[in-house]
């Protein structure tokens, strides 16, 4: 009974401390549309800040307390409101999802450079000690001053929700943004005050965290995936609720923690308590949620679009994929070699986003986990490099897919994306890491206890021995997967994807069945990571869990989306990008930098939601591509410095240089020397079908022609655009 | 001879009838209009008969199935078709990829001997969108996407069309050619349900109207009836306006 007591009572604590998180998730969720996957990541820098105040510098508590709560965390918050999330305004709930998981990673990577995480911080409680006498228990005061902040919390944001102006103007811009910007609200200040009041909330529940589980910015940051939980319980709206929730979480995580000491098997196989009872709550909590309804996205805000590669186009880019591999291979170092031959079972993992989250809009963030069902399999089919056990790869994972995906399919955007990052985490801290067990006299030993061994195939008397060999192996499969993908984007499956995503009433009602369009791309996208886990699996040849972290998962998405989740060219830099050792080589000392750079990269999605790679890159090839004389100098070019590097007239830094400046001034030039020959093409096309003036602007400039033949069609006296007009 | 019937259907959202008791009855070869101010349910109705709205009470009959409980997608293979009064375009795809969508997700795909181009060229020649078929749908003005809708909606060959407010958006000439294209509809045995506030194109085209207010079938007959109808000048212009 006494133990129940005390297990009660720090149930009660964790319930206070996740209750405070998650209303502050609730409350930045509510006022501004987007859900804040950094909040944990918030907490856990709130929660070093603190400790550098407090223990590095040694201010007294309270004035440190005060400066991190009501001081910085509500500046930052503020300060990411005006900086990044204003911006994102009309663009999908994919992007808004990978801005707070840039975010996210930005700050985890900061917090990594700046607080050595090989260094012990300890966080003492406040009051440490000190303890009242309930119920016969002592009480630490840590723990009282939990519970009243929580209440504190809870109370207050009830009142300033529905009691005050400026809850109801919250609640409003929620509804309608613009219609409250009418009614005299001004929205930006608004926002701008949510995510201050939500940073200020997660520094909080960050400082008071800390103390019980170590001062460690991943697990800090991870402590969110419990907190998600009770804000689903709440259902992202209903402050109550959420706070009836985090009891519930709070409650159940100690009783279960401190219960199953007592139950060796079940600390066993349950892989620490901690994970299963949350991932359990939140998957029981997306379960109990309404179905959301058929419905389109109002069309007039999305800025996103997916235009069609050509089958010249797709075959061009496998090619070059290829024979660009087999060039690099050889002029590559070997010590270089072991990384750089990741590089496609990346991209692979990477490729499989784009039908399931480019086109079918359905937000996945266990693709990485696909990839290592991929990885299982082909430790134990792949015996002696059995290549049908790719195959077994494809099909596993793709079952798996289904098998996530039925449960989702009442889901949509940000509560699809809390499924599937459960089903990841329950993946990477649960399944692959149960131990071997025996059940009806088979044993079962699925991740070969924690360290899996990955043959690599043999393709007809093929046996691909060295790093280098993989690389090349590897370029194939890549090109596979990225022509299987252009083909679906160029079959009508591919074009009732797209649809899918756009409208899925319209889709409806034209006949088409929604929930197995999106079973089969599940099942599509977690068959290709599968592959993707199996080729990657090969370069690694001996794994354990880390690869498969689900953070790592994150970062490929980001980067994924940063490229442009519709291109095949953005698969190719995120695997390049992730597994090249470029960064981690020119500076050692900060690997941290690389996460903080494609963070900030991540960050500036809110003006570019179609990817740089579209944006930046494929419009200044577009030109290009149409001119085979073009692409003809531009091979000739690079394959002559490739041959001056292999003949040893180049060294290694010279030859990359010179091979790069190629690739990023053909493009200019080729502009510069075509532009005289495009303009007059341009102008012989001109000439405007009478009857078409309604498509002024549309299918031709708006130009003074235009304009000449508009004035025509009314009988108005002719007037000219110039710059004089706007003055 | 009836399509389409509906009975008795009712929906409840929370505390408001948005529909009670709806009778109506659709059929082949004719214009039904169906007029009422806004918020009197027309939309919900058409939700309830494509099946994105479950009814809290009656029928929808098709082809004397009763089809009431029947996803919507199913209830299209059926030959149900409709447009949206808020577009919901595929904006992301061109105008001809929506149309080509359009055709691959209806029934009668597989069985088509018309090749999917051909068959996409045709329609959008025949609702006028030959010269945007590349451009994004998201980037037309509202009049164009309904046309667009409307292409969308006949790729499907339906035996019904439910129409949402298919002129709204659109000039004087466009709306001409677009009661043309509806007598041209029904004259090839199909049957069409018009929502519409252009009351000149609904009195043009209509065989039969129904008149709807906060949830409930007030009246129907042909234009005439409609126009001297008492109780629909009531709704419409107060109590106390004589024909």
């Amino acid at each position: 009974m006494q133990q129940f007591i005390i297990y009660t009572f720090s149930g009660l604590t964790t319930a206070s401390i996740y209750a405070i998180a998650a209303m502050g998730l609730v409350l930045t969720y509510t006022a501004t549309g987007v859900f804040n996957f950094s909040h944990g990541a918030m907490g856990m820098i709130a929660a070093f800040g603190y400790w550098q105040m407090r223990f590095g510098w040694n201010w007294p508590a309270p004035v440190a307390f005060v400066a991190v709560v009501f001081v910085v965390a509500p500046l930052f918050g503020a300060a990411l409101e005006i900086g990044i999330m204003r911006r994102l305004e009309g663009t999908s709930p994919t992007t808004k999802l990978v801005v707070t998981i840039s975010i996210l990673l930005s700050l985890l990577g900061l917090g990594a450079w700046v607080w050595d995480p090989q260094v012990s911080r300890p966080l003492r409680r406040f009051f440490e000690g000190d303890k009242v006498k309930v119920l016969g228990t002592g009480l630490p005061y840590h723990q009282l001053i939990a519970l009243g902040f929580a209440v504190v919390v809870a109370v207050g944001l009830r009142v300033l929700l529905y009691r005050s102006r400026i809850g109801v103007a919250m609640r409003a811009c929620v509804d309608d943004r613009s219609l409250a910007a009418l009614n005299g609200v001004r929205p930006n200040r608004i926002s701008m005050l949510s995510w201050a009041i939500g940073a200020s909330l997660a520094a909080l529940s960050g400082i008071l965290v800390s103390p019980t589980i170590s001062l460690n910015g991943v697990a800090l940051t991870l402590l969110i995936v419990n907190t998600y939980a009770a804000a689903i319980i709440g259902r992202l709206r209903n402050l109550p609720m959420t706070f009836v929730g985090a009891l519930i979480l709070g409650l159940a995580n100690d009783y279960s923690r401190g219960y199953a000491d007592r139950l060796p098997i079940a600390v066993k196989f349950l892989g620490g308590p901690l994970v299963s009872t949350s991932i359990i709550v939140l998957f029981f909590a997306l379960l109990w949620l309404p179905q959301s309804r058929l419905r389109g996205i109002s069309m007039a805000r999305i800025r996103e679009s997916s235009p069609r590669p050509s089958r010249g186009g797709a075959l061009g880019f496998a090619g070059a994929v290829i024979a660009g591999t087999i060039m690099v291979s050889l002029v590559i170092p070997k010590t270089n070699m072991i990384s750089v031959s990741r590089t496609w079972g990346i991209g692979i993992i990477a490729l499989s986003m784009i039908p399931l989250i480019g086109y079918a809009g359905q937000i996945s963030l266990c693709q990485l986990s696909f990839a290592g069902i991929g990885m299982v399999v082909m430790h134990h089919m792949g015996a002696g490099g059995n290549p049908v056990a790719l195959l077994w790869a494809i099909g596993i994972s793709a079952v798996v897919g289904l098998i996530v995906a039925l449960p989702s399919l009442r889901l949509s955007g940000i509560y699809l994306a809390l499924s599937t990052a459960a089903f990841a985490v329950l993946m990477d801290r649960w399944i692959f890491q149960i131990p071997k067990f025996t059940l009806f006299g088979h044993t079962f030993d699925m991740f070969n206890s924690g360290n899996l061994e990955i043959k690599t195939t043999r393709f007809f008397g093929l046996h691909l021995k060295s790093y280098r060999d993989m690389f090349i192996f590897g370029s194939f499969a890549f090109a596979l997967a990225a022509l299987c993908v252009a083909a679906v984007r160029r079959s009508a499956y591919g074009q009732r994807l797209i649809a899918l995503k756009d409208s899925e009433a319209a889709c409806a009602t034209l006949g088409m069945n929604p929930k197995l369009a999106k079973l089969s791309v599940f099942a599509l996208s977690a068959g290709i990571a599968g592959f993707g886990g199996a080729i990657y699996g090969q370069s690694l040849r001996s794994t354990g869990i880390d690869p498969l972290d689900f953070l790592i998962g994150l970062s490929i998405v980001m980067v994924m989306v940063i490229g442009g989740l519709n291109s095949l060219g953005a698969a190719l830099f995120a695997g390049i990008f992730l597994a090249s050792p470029i960064l981690g080589n020119l500076f050692p000392h900060l690997t941290q930098l690389q996460t903080v750079l494609v963070g900030l990269a991540g960050i500036g999605l809110g003006k570019n939601p179609n990817g740089f790679i579209r944006r930046d890159i494929r419009s200044k090839w577009d030109v290009m591509l149409g001119h085979p004389s073009a692409m003809m100098a531009i091979v000739v070019v690079e394959v002559a410095v490739w041959l001056a590097r292999i003949n040893g007239h180049l060294s290694r830094w010279h030859y990359a240089i010179v091979a790069l400046l190629v690739l990023a001034l053909a493009p200019v030039i080729c502009a510069a020397v075509l532009k005289d020959r495009t303009a007059a093409k341009a102008t012989i096309t001109a000439p405007l079908p009478s009857s078409s003036v309604d498509w002024i602007g549309l299918t031709h400039p708006f130009d003074d022609q235009a304009v000449a033949s508009l004035d025509r069609s009314l009988g108005l006296d002719h007037f000219t655009i110039s710059p004089s007009v706007g003055q | 001879m009836t399509l389409l019937e509906v009975r008795e259907v009712a929906v409840r959202f929370g505390g408001l009838m948005a529909l009670q008791g709806v009778s109506l009855d659709v059929a082949p070869g004719a214009v039904t209009g169906l007029i009422g101010p806004n918020g009197a349910g027309k939309t919900t109705l058409f939700n309830t008969i494509t099946g994105l709205q479950p009814p809290s009470a009656g029928q929808v009959r098709f082809e004397g199935i009763d089809v009431s409980s029947m996803a919507p997608h199913k209830r299209a293979r059926l030959g149900i078709a409709r447009t949206f009064q808020r577009l919901e375009l595929f904006a992301s795809l061109t105008v001809r990829e929506n149309i080509e969508c359009a055709l691959s997700m209806s029934a009668k795909y597989r069985t088509r001997t018309e090749p999917p181009r051909d068959a996409t060229r045709r329609l959008m020649a025949r609702v006028g969108l030959t010269d945007v078929a590349e451009v994004l749908a998201g980037s037309l003005p509202t009049g164009h996407g309904r046309v667009v809708e409307l292409a969308r909606a006949l790729a499907t060959e339906p035996k019904v069309i439910l129409l949402d407010e298919p002129a709204s958006g659109q000039d004087d000439a466009e709306t001409e050619h677009f009661a043309e294209l509806l007598h041209e509809l029904a004259n090839d045995g199909m049957a069409v349900l018009l929502v519409e506030h252009d009351m000149d194109l609904v009195m043009a085209v209509c065989d039969q109207i129904y008149v709807l207010d906060f949830g409930r079938i007030l009246a129907n007959g042909t234009g005439d009836e409609i126009r001297t109808n008492q109780a629909v000048l009531d709704a419409y212009l107060g109590s106390g306006f004589a024909a």
